[in-house]
């Protein structure tokens, strides 16, 4: 009886992937028309956070602040200890001050909006947040952000600073693809001056924990290692950077995450061709070498030459597949095939186990 | 006898018209954002938004709620393989020829992820013909910033899964910048993209009444003005609390912003635009 049921069980689960695995072709209602990409992305940054210890934040960290009412977010973070994982103590609002550097005295409750953490929870931040929005500050005073409860000194502690308006905003442009080993930097700016990607710290976050670390220059970080995770299947890989510049009163820190895919040309177009299956019915074949085992997709639309219209997009059509190795891909196109030329355009071929778009 | 022939042709296609119409079968699938409920019915929408759209079918009874696990990325098997999964088996048991989807939030990238990807997996075709119109309310097709917020500086305990509901896959995936990355790649509908092969049409909330003294402020329990100052400070000035204007009408068409159709022009916070909030309940049965 079991041995029936366990039958039945991999039946149903073989049936599952069988569904996802099928070759499967679907010709889109109207001809679809190029795909346009952008292969570099541009992103702004008006915040900073960075992780502190609880005896820092017992003591006082300098906070960078440039705007008249910031959002200070502070929150309990997570840590390895002899392999297990421990999170620290919660925060409470009642202890955590505000000191200026000025006179080292506390700010006045009366002068901040004090956020609790049912209201943080309320807002998305579900993480234990408890939050400080200080009104007015004087601009070229320093504070210090302190907690008076007895916090571990290991424990550790996430402080998170938005300034909304601030106007001193990080852009970043640059590649969306690591090709090899190289994410091309475009431009990195602070306040509209540029900035040297030599100058900021860098680390990378991916789906899995591996570290790897990165060497910038002027127009690229270089990762040491080739990163474990082809294709945006498990997530996007990122980088999270921080820019200082200035110094006192006057600097000013962000941080940024710049998310990007590990790329590689996991296959590619061998051949094309396009032939008469019947009066109302075009096959193109397009043949891929599957560098990896995978399941693949093409997309290309069916143009007719025309004598006095020229190029005329007749049909798209969007096959998958499951191949190993040189496999070819047929594209039905339901149309009438009497006494027309065809061309094949528009060719798009997707590594589907990976989530990789191999061409445009 | 040539009158009584084409009368004949006429009552002949007549007849043939009135019975495909009778065989046309109109259903309505209502498709909830991220999370992993087992009774979106009652804790999602509620039953009184459901039953109320639902009247605007043909034959009520039409309709499905989907319960799928919208935690994870758009395109894992537990959501959009789920979905389609559920979808499929309600076309097949009513014989539903022609689906109205309605979405809210992160519901809308599930579907436009269907959409746009038809070999993704077999069982998306059907869905593909069969979907005719997508109503999406409020859809985080341009991600929100709050996404980013939230994770910022918690990889790791968002690899534990330790902050709930914004720890998940689906969570990242709807930062600003990784929508942005899958709109440029992988879906359809926003400009510059081909079109999604049907209609995905947008109600926007562009603002959120929490007055402590309005009573509007309480339909769908939203009234906290102090989570919407903290929210405030990553959102636009037009935002429903969650999503910029901006995002929710990125991809598709809009079909109006809360206050040029809602009863006493309100507006539809991020938790309003899933219920029966000042008429959209009726919005909806009426132009299912």
């Amino acid at each position: 009886m079991k041995a029936i049921i366990l039958a039945a069980a991999i039946a149903a689960i073989s049936s599952h992937v069988a569904l996802a695995n099928d070759e499967v072709s679907y010709q889109y209602p109207m001809p679809q028309t190029q795909a346009s990409t952008q292969s570099t992305q541009t992103l702004h940054s008006d915040e900073y956070w960075q992780t502190v210890s609880g005896k820092e934040l017992r003591e006082g960290i300098a906070l960078d602040l440039g705007s008249e009412s910031p959002l200070i977010r502070v929150s309990a973070k997570a840590r390895f200890n002899n392999g297990q994982v421990f999170k620290a103590r919660k925060l409470e609002l009642n202890a955590l001050q505000l000191v200026s550097e000025e006179d080292n005295t506390p700010l006045a409750i009366a002068d901040m909006q004090l956020i609790a953490q049912q209201d943080m929870a309320r807002a998305g931040f579900e993480d234990d947040s408890i939050a400080l929005k200080p009104k007015g500050l004087k601009k070229g005073v320093k504070f210090r952000i302190r907690s008076q409860q007895a916090l571990n000194d290991d424990d550790a502690y996430l402080i998170h600073v938005k300034e909304k308006g601030a106007g001193q905003t990080l852009s970043w442009t640059g590649e969306r693809r690591l090709k090899g080993k190289q994410l091309a930097i475009s431009s990195m700016t602070l306040n509209g001056l540029p900035v040297n990607p030599t100058t900021a710290k860098y680390e990378l976050v991916g789906p899995n924990d591996k570290r790897v670390g990165l060497k910038p220059s002027k127009h690229a970080l270089t990762f040491d290692d080739e990163l474990e995770y082809v294709g945006a299947r498990n997530g996007l890989y990122q980088v999270v950077m921080t820019v200082e510049r200035g110094k006192g009163a006057n600097k000013v820190k962000r941080s940024m995450k710049v998310p990007f895919v590990n790329f590689k040309q996991t296959a590619e177009i061998v051949e094309r061709k396009i032939q008469r299956a019947s009066s109302d019915q075009v096959d193109a074949s397009v043949t891929l070498n599957a560098l990896e085992p995978g399941r693949y997709s093409v997309k290309a639309t069916l143009v007719e030459i025309d004598r006095r219209k020229g190029f005329v997009p007749l049909a798209t059509v969007e096959t998958a597949k499951t191949i190993d190795g040189t496999e070819t891909l047929t594209l039905p196109f339901k149309v009438n095939s009497n006494g027309r030329r065809f061309v094949l355009q528009d060719v798009v071929v997707k590594d589907l186990t990976r989530m990789l778009v191999l061409t445009h | 006898m040539k009158k009584t022939t084409w009368k004949q042709a006429m009552l002949v296609s007549l007849g043939l018209l009135f019975s495909f119409n009778s065989f046309a079968q109109q259903g309505l699938a209502f498709v909830h954002g991220t999370g992993n409920p087992s009774d979106a019915f009652n804790d999602y929408w509620t039953g009184d938004m459901v039953n109320s759209v639902r009247q605007g079918l043909p034959n009520p009874n039409n309709y499905t709620v989907i319960n799928c696990n919208f935690d994870k990325y758009m395109w894992d098997a537990a959501a959009s393989g789920c979905l389609a999964e559920q979808l499929g088996t309600f076309i097949d048991q009513k014989g539903i020829t022609n689906l109205t989807l309605i979405t809210h939030s992160n519901g809308g990238n599930v579907v436009r992820w269907i959409l746009s990807n038809p070999t993704w997996d077999a069982r998306f075709p059907k869905i593909v013909n069969t979907v005719s119109r997508t109503i999406a309310l409020a859809p985080s097709s341009g991600g929100t910033p709050l996404a980013d917020a939230v994770t910022a500086g918690n990889t790791f305990e968002t690899t534990l899964g330790w902050l709930l509901g914004f720890s998940s896959d689906a969570v990242k995936q709807q930062q600003v910048a990784w929508m942005d990355f899958y709109n440029n790649n992988w879906l359809y509908g926003t400009p510059n993209r081909p079109a999604l092969g049907t209609t995905f049409e947008v109600v926007v909330g562009s603002d959120v009444d929490s007055a402590i003294w309005d009573g509007d402020s309480y339909c769908a329990g939203y009234h906290n003005q102090v989570a919407l100052e903290v929210t405030q400070n990553w959102l636009d000035s037009c935002s429903d609390g969650f999503l910029n204007c901006s995002s929710q009408s990125l991809a598709g068409t809009v079909w109006f912003t809360d206050k040029q159709k809602t009863k006493g022009r309100e507006p539809l916070s991020h938790q309003q635009s899933r219920r029966d909030c000042f008429n959209l309940d009726t919005l909806l049965r009426d132009r299912i």
